[in-house]
């Protein structure tokens, strides 16, 4: 079990307000995307999820027990910070070792095996290690946690396509084989966009949209065609991206595609597709409205 | 509560810290040698005994420990998900472990060394303490004095880590400014450094009592270590993570 709670969670740093009543419900046994601009809140909600920060009020429960200054709590996490909290001079394996004290669960053998196909050498020391290698470690250490909720924030920074593409599909294949709580935090949404079961879009502080991908992307959809016909159907509908090329026409709308909808697009000759995660992010976080 | 691993991750770097400041204590005596065999040579010797001071650079130690290794200790806590209470339970054990070696390793330093030539620490000569006769007491009170130095290095660093850049000025310039103090004070009487001396001669049970009695310094830096571990607490149960 890891059902996280979030509720009424607001922090400041001096004027700066970088959550502000954020509440939001995470169950058991799901991939969520943290979204987010830079700013928005992604990193400081992920701290004061881990007791790295205090919120200044709401609270945080991990299976229903409160998550501040709790070790029992805390012990279901695994959070891979962006910033390293390791000495620059501890080996990787040393981590690997120290680790497996703190999270019983920590597979040792299967963080070696990773790391090797990683091409991670487990006696360098942190300071030695590139952006990428730094992030390949990381991800070998969440991932061999074996903890209940897995965090990252950031996994792929400074990643080679190849490497990307092995941390997805590890993920993936973790994920099977004993499904937990995995929260990715990423700016990569493209990439990790077939992995995520719910997403959770923060702007400004605030819980922009935290819904299933599935009905994040049934709420919208991608009309193209012809300029003409194309903003005579979009004509008072909530249209959140617009493309123009010549006389050639594409427009994201935010609202639920009707019966009456797919007869007029079928009438005017426009084609229909779905919207991308990426394409609506882009759109939800440039768009000044709250969307409920 | 995690205290084990935590005190298991704490103590293996403090057993590294233990390994350098052995070096540094024999460097200290074969320094203190070759003054003893120069002014030997040059007739300038007055003693027999020599005075070593390990335990001073033992004390120097235990301060960097906790000056050094806290910060760094508590960020690999909460990278585990370790609670603040139980980093500051786990570093209690882990100081009275580390002052207990401290004072076990000097106290052999001293007693190889007087294998080769009669020698004592500074502590034995403060209090009249005999190497042989008197090693409980030489042990409590180092002890006692060493858990105050590592107290006193965890606090400076969540002063260094937690406090506005002023404040931390104002922290490790006020002996600084004490100093100062006592210099223009005993130009003018002083009345103030006479004050300090008192309190600090009875405190450490060198004044008030028939004969230096080792036993009230090491009641008086035990609760001293206490209280900075309650200070120390005070400030770690609401310090956020600070990154440079």
């Amino acid at each position: 079990m890891s059902d996280i709670q979030i509720r009424h969670v607001s922090k400041s740093y001096g004027k700066t307000r970088a959550l502000s009543d954020v509440s939001v419900a995470l169950s058991d046994a799901k991939v969520y995307g943290l979204l987010g601009r830079n700013g928005a809140g992604k990193t400081t909600l992920l701290n004061i999820l881990t007791n790295r920060v205090f919120a200044d009020g709401g609270e945080i429960r991990i299976d229903g027990e409160p998550a501040v200054e709790n070790d029992r709590a805390q012990g279901k996490i695994f959070y891979m910070t962006e910033q390293t909290l390791y000495p620059k001079r501890m080996r990787v394996r040393d981590v690997f070792d120290l680790t497996r004290g703190f999270y019983p669960a920590f597979d040792l053998d299967y963080a070696r095996a990773l790391a090797g196909r990683f091409q991670l050498r487990p006696e360098k020391r942190f300071g030695e290690l590139s952006t990428g290698y730094l992030s390949i470690f990381k991800l070998v250490l969440t991932l061999a946690s074996n903890a209940a909720v897995m965090i990252f924030d950031e996994p792929v920074l400074g990643l080679d396509a190849n490497h990307r593409d092995l941390f997805y599909r590890e993920l993936l294949a973790r994920y099977q084989a004993a499904p937990n709580t995995v929260i990715l935090s990423t700016h990569l949404i493209e990439e990790a966009a077939a992995l995520l079961e719910e997403v959770i879009i923060l702007k400004e502080g605030q819980v922009l949209l935290a819904k299933p991908v599935d009905e994040v992307l049934e709420l919208a959809y991608v009309v193209s065609g012809s300029q003409e016909n194309v903003e005579r159907y979009a004509a008072g509908k909530r249209v959140i991206r617009e493309e123009a090329l010549g006389r050639y026409k594409a427009v994201t709308i935010y609202q639920r595609c009707t019966g009456a909808d797919q007869a007029l697009l079928a009438r005017l000759g426009l084609d229909l597709s779905p919207a991308r995660l990426q394409e609506l992010f882009v759109s939800l976080t440039n768009d000044p409205q709250k969307v409920q | 509560m995690k205290i084990l691993p935590t005190l298991r991750y704490i103590s293996r770097n403090y057993a590294r810290h233990t390994v350098i400041a052995v070096f540094a204590s024999v460097a200290s005596m074969v320094l203190v040698d070759l003054v003893f065999i120069s002014t030997d040579h040059s007739g300038l010797r007055h003693t027999t005994v020599q005075t070593l001071p390990v335990d001073w650079v033992a004390g120097m130690f235990a301060l960097l420990a906790g000056l050094l290794y806290f910060t760094p200790h508590f960020h690999v806590a909460l990278a585990n998900g370790i609670s603040r209470r139980t980093f500051l339970t786990a570093n209690v054990p882990a100081a009275a472990a580390l002052a207990a070696l401290f004072t076990l390793l000097s106290y052999i330093l001293v007693l190889l060394h007087s294998l080769f030539w009669p020698s004592v620490m500074i502590t034995q000569l403060i209090y009249a303490l005999s190497t042989r006769a008197d090693w409980f007491a030489i042990f409590v009170v180092q002890w006692a004095a060493y858990v105050f130095m590592i107290m006193l290095g965890c606090f400076s660093a969540m002063v260094v880590y937690q406090a506005t850049t002023p404040l931390r000025w104002a922290y490790f310039l006020a002996p600084v400014a004490l100093y100062f103090t006592l210099i223009a004070d005993a130009n003018a009487g002083g009345r103030i450094f006479d004050f300090l001396k008192d309190v600090l001669l009875t405190v450490l049970g060198l004044r008030g009592v028939p004969a230096p009695n080792p036993y009230i310094a090491t009641l008086t830096l035990t609760l001293g270590a206490a209280l900075l571990a309650g200070l120390v607490y005070l400030v770690l149960r609401r310090t956020p993570l600070v990154l440079d």
